[in-house]
């Protein structure tokens, strides 16, 4: 199965290179979205299907810690993966973003395998 | 060759020298190099041997080698590099690959796309982060705009740590620790973060000139060496804490102690070995390696206690890790956590490298700055090279003289088919529009200029021990864009003599009973189809009779001259004119008043000076809405047509006899509003033949020039002409008296009067 990604980061640059390493991770993906912020992110979930979610902490309007609180209350959003994309590397804050339902942390910057496999994990685990 | 069954246990023995891999690497970190590090190399080649990889076990032989012989060499940057390179073998072995297939992806760090994307996106940050912090400066609680420079670097780090840029990617990193204090409240902003933010944040756009360059083609250079400025950070960062060490520990003591002293770090930090592993796509079962305490030897590691919330000592992997500067003692790893997510770097607490960087004691530098231009573009918005802008705008130039040669038309103007006539009067109205809409895309708000110049007087006050504080207004007010890039470096140059000679320090300010603080105002406002920016400064003001000493010591002027109070003030914008006493690192770098006119009469603009002595001084720069199109009088001498700068003139008049005035040996002059004028006849001045005698004959158009009005004697007035200006080329560039030319109504080409050059050049 091909994934639908969205990809929340508000640097529009960084988000250009995770695409990218997405291209190059070999994880396969049907289609890849953006969004600039939380508010965002909602918007396009609403919208559109998507499977995993990638997000960055730090964010204006709506950070990434509200926007999973937001996934995680909505029942609709129960089947979605999310993949935390953070430069933050302290282990009080990946415990408290698992505690929200984040299934991955994966600590910029990154190579694509390292993402790939991180994916591949979350995926096969909850396959 | 190799049979598979061959394969599969290479690739078992591979896994194993990645473990044994990871374990030199954070022996490395923790010991630094050292004897045990070349013993577990040694071992890991055996291993490597035994396991039948005999590439790795050659290299691994070879970097032992020349470890053990390359003293006095880069050892640190060979082991560095021996290390991914041997990273990079194994997990070629893992997958079967030869041990010498390339990365298995392209290094982000040579798109030029995304480097671009990058230098675009930093550089709109850093151009809102001065503004900002100047707004923090003075508003030090808030929150909103902490955050947002928070986020600035953290985003330049995040993409800077990607594209590999190793050192931005560091100077972010730190001045986003030390805004994390701010955002939680644990320091409050102050000027000397203030100080260090923005010369950070200079530093990143020097640096981001020289990857631009790169872009460019130009050869690539050594970054900088960020580690003063870091030094710098990490200083603020603990004094404003207001020296309360147990904060943060493990900075406050590397950054106050020298480096020999073991300390224990209760640190949670990433390691650079550890992320080149994750680098080189190995991001599997580093855990086991990174977390063994039992790796370290029990000599070395000093106990600490379990790590606080404070205590998170931010990584210092960007810089090598110096032989035992001081052990942490890691963590023992959490219980498998919830959720697998690899890069190990992430979950798992490691021994902190060495502050080395930071023991050095700080010592400030300056950063060389930058006069980028911000470049703040609006969302939907397009960018259009400037090139082509020009080239629209000499496109829209010619267009509106062919519309005015048809207009003029001979055969037009006898027409009477009211159809035709309707039409052109059609084209006359959309051409002109679209030159104002052309000419509104070259428009840039001075906000931006203002902004550079806040930033200046705020260091330079600071610097010079004087209060200051910037006033501006009319910060909407749009200039063209070569104008506003023409007249950043005037601009500059003029406010940095205020505060270096007009302001005084709060000490003269209190005796002679002002206000200590200083206030310099810039303005920008539209005057009779001309922007104005005034700078002005409640100083102690231009001294005339001091003035006048200089100039006549430099022989500017002859002795004894008579001088009006604004002729004198004129002076200091003579070439080599400087009334500085002693030369500071601020102005007086030979850099003068001179370059600054001249710079201000290249884009047709003018300098006035008024000034009162122990009151201030003003100074108006006026220039052109564009450089490419004037509003021009069109006068005729003889058989020749003029065009004089409609902005210059104040009246035309046909003399009377009566009021005109020749006094032996001294120009003429004529009475006008009870105001005696000097005449130029413009004939004389410009060697061509008149077809009047007397100024009652012709016509007298009263210019102003240099802060004085004159009269220019001419023939006769052939009406008012919107024209698109041409430069002389450089054949005619030094014919006094001329700014340019332009094709006239009728086709024929006109040239236009420089009024200024033609008063100075008048005895001629």
């Amino acid at each position: 199965m091909a994934y639908n990604v969205l990809i929340v980061d508000d640097s529009p640059g960084m988000r250009k290179v995770i695409k990218k390493m997405l291209g190059q991770s070999g994880f396969v993906t049907e289609q890849c979205l953006e969004a600039g912020d939380g508010l965002e992110a909602l918007t396009v979930l609403a919208q559109e299907r998507v499977d995993i979610v990638f997000t960055d902490i730090n964010m204006p309007n709506m950070n990434g810690e509200e926007l999973m609180e937001r996934i995680s209350i909505t029942p609709d959003y129960q089947h979605l993966l999310v993949l935390v994309v953070s430069t933050d590397r302290s282990e009080e804050r990946m415990q408290r973003m698992m505690a929200l339902g984040a299934k991955g942390y994966v600590t910029k910057p990154f190579v694509p395998r390292t993402l790939g496999y991180a994916l591949t994990k979350m995926t096969s685990r909850c396959a | 060759m190799p049979s598979s069954v061959n394969d599969q246990s290479r690739a078992t023995a591979a896994e194993a020298l990645e473990e044994a891999l990871n374990q030199v690497s954070v022996r490395i970190m923790v010991e630094g190099i050292g004897a045990t590090v070349l013993a577990d190399l040694r071992s890991l080649g055996e291993q490597a041997r035994q396991g039948d990889c005999d590439k790795l076990a050659d290299r691994t032989a070879a970097l032992v080698d020349s470890l053990t012989n390359g003293t006095g060499k880069d050892i640190e940057g060979i082991l560095r590099t021996g290390i991914d390179e041997l990273r990079l073998m194994i997990s070629n072995e893992k997958a079967g690959l030869p041990a010498n297939a390339p990365p298995p992806y392209a290094s982000l760090g040579d798109d030029a796309e995304l480097i671009a994307d990058f230098l675009v996106e930093a550089r709109e940050h850093l151009s809102l982060i001065e503004g900002q912090l100047l707004t923090l400066e003075r508003d030090p609680g808030a929150m909103e705009i902490i955050h947002a420079v928070f986020r600035a670097f953290h985003t330049i780090k995040g993409l800077a740590g990607f594209l590999g840029f190793s050192v931005m990617q560091g100077v972010a990193h730190e001045v986003e620790t030390l805004l994390d204090l701010a955002r939680n409240e644990k320091i409050r902003i102050d000027t000397p973060i203030v100080d260090v933010v923005l010369a950070s944040a200079d530093f990143l756009l020097v640096e981001m000139a020289s990857i631009d360059r790169v872009l460019g083609g130009a050869e690539s250079a050594d970054p900088a060496d960020s580690g003063d400025l870091i030094a710098r950070i990490r200083l603020v960062a603990v004094t404003s804490q207001g020296g309360q060490p147990e904060v943060a520990p493990a900075k406050a003591v590397s950054v106050v102690e020298p480096p020999a002293q073991p300390v224990a770090a209760p640190a949670k930090a990433e390691v650079k070995e550890t992320k080149k592993a994750a680098s080189k796509g190995k991001a599997t079962k580093k855990k086991a390696s990174v977390s063994t305490p039992a790796q370290v030897e029990p000599a070395v590691v000093a106990a600490s206690e379990p790590p606080t919330p404070q205590a998170e000592e931010p990584e210092d992997d960007f810089f090598p890790a110096v032989p035992s500067a001081f052990i942490a003692a890691p963590e023992p790893v959490k219980p498998e956590p919830i959720v697998v997510t690899p890069p190990p770097q992430a979950i798992v607490p490691t021994a902190a490298p060495a502050e080395s960087r930071a023991a050095v004691p700080a010592k400030p530098t300056e950063v060389a700055r930058t006069s980028e231009p911000a470049k703040t573009p609006d969302s939907g918005s397009v960018r259009v090279e400037t090139a082509k802008l020009d080239y629209l705008m000499d496109m829209v130039g010619e267009m509106v003289i062919a519309q005015s040669l048809i207009r003029h038309s001979h055969v037009l103007l006898s027409s009477t088919d009211s159809r035709l006539i309707g039409d052109l009067s059609h084209l006359a109205r959309v051409t002109a529009e679209v030159q104002r809409a052309t000419m509104s895309m070259r428009m840039v708000p001075v906000a931006n200029l203002f902004q550079k110049i806040e930033r200046v007087i705020r260091d330079l006050s600071r610097k010079a021990g004087k209060q200051v504080v910037l006033q501006t207004s009319g910060t909407d007010t749009e200039v063209d864009k070569t104008v506003a890039e023409e007249l950043s470096d005037p601009l500059l140059h003029m406010v940095r003599n205020s505060v270096d000679h007009g302001i005084e320090t709060p000490e003269e300010r209190i005796a002679a009973g002002k206000p200590p603080v200083a206030i310099i105002k810039l303005a920008a406002y539209h005057q009779g189809g001309q922007i104005v920016i005034e700078i002005s400064d409640d100083g102690r003001g231009l001294n005339a009779e001091k003035i006048r000493r200089k100039a006549e010591e430099k022989e500017i002027i002859t002795p004894n001259v008579q001088l009006t109070e604004l002729e004198v003030y004129q002076l200091i914008f003579a070439p080599g004119f400087s009334t500085a006493e002693k030369i500071t690192d601020v102005s007086g770098r030979g850099v003068g008043m001179d370059v600054v006119r001249r710079n201000v009469e290249k884009l047709r603009g003018r300098i006035e000076t008024q000034s009162e002595l122990g009151k201030g001084t003003t100074f108006l720069l006026k220039l052109p809405l564009t450089l490419a199109i004037i509003d021009g009088l069109v006068v005729e001498v003889g058989n020749n047509h003029y065009i004089v700068p409609l902005s210059v003139v104040r009246e035309i008049f046909q003399p009377l006899a009566s009021t005109l005035f020749s006094v032996e040996g001294k120009e003429e002059m004529v009475l006008v509003r009870e105001q005696l004028l000097p005449i130029v006849r413009l004939n004389q001045r410009l060697g061509v033949k008149s077809r009047i005698e007397t100024p009652s004959q012709g016509l007298l158009v009263v210019v102003e020039s240099e802060n004085k009005l004159y009269c220019m004697l001419v023939d006769d007035l052939l009406g008012k002409q919107e024209v698109v200006i041409k430069s002389l080329g450089e054949t005619f560039q030094d014919a006094s008296g001329f700014s340019g030319c332009a094709v006239l109504g009728d086709g024929r080409v006109g040239l236009i009067l420089d009024t200024d050059g033609i008063y100075r050049g008048r005895r001629r």
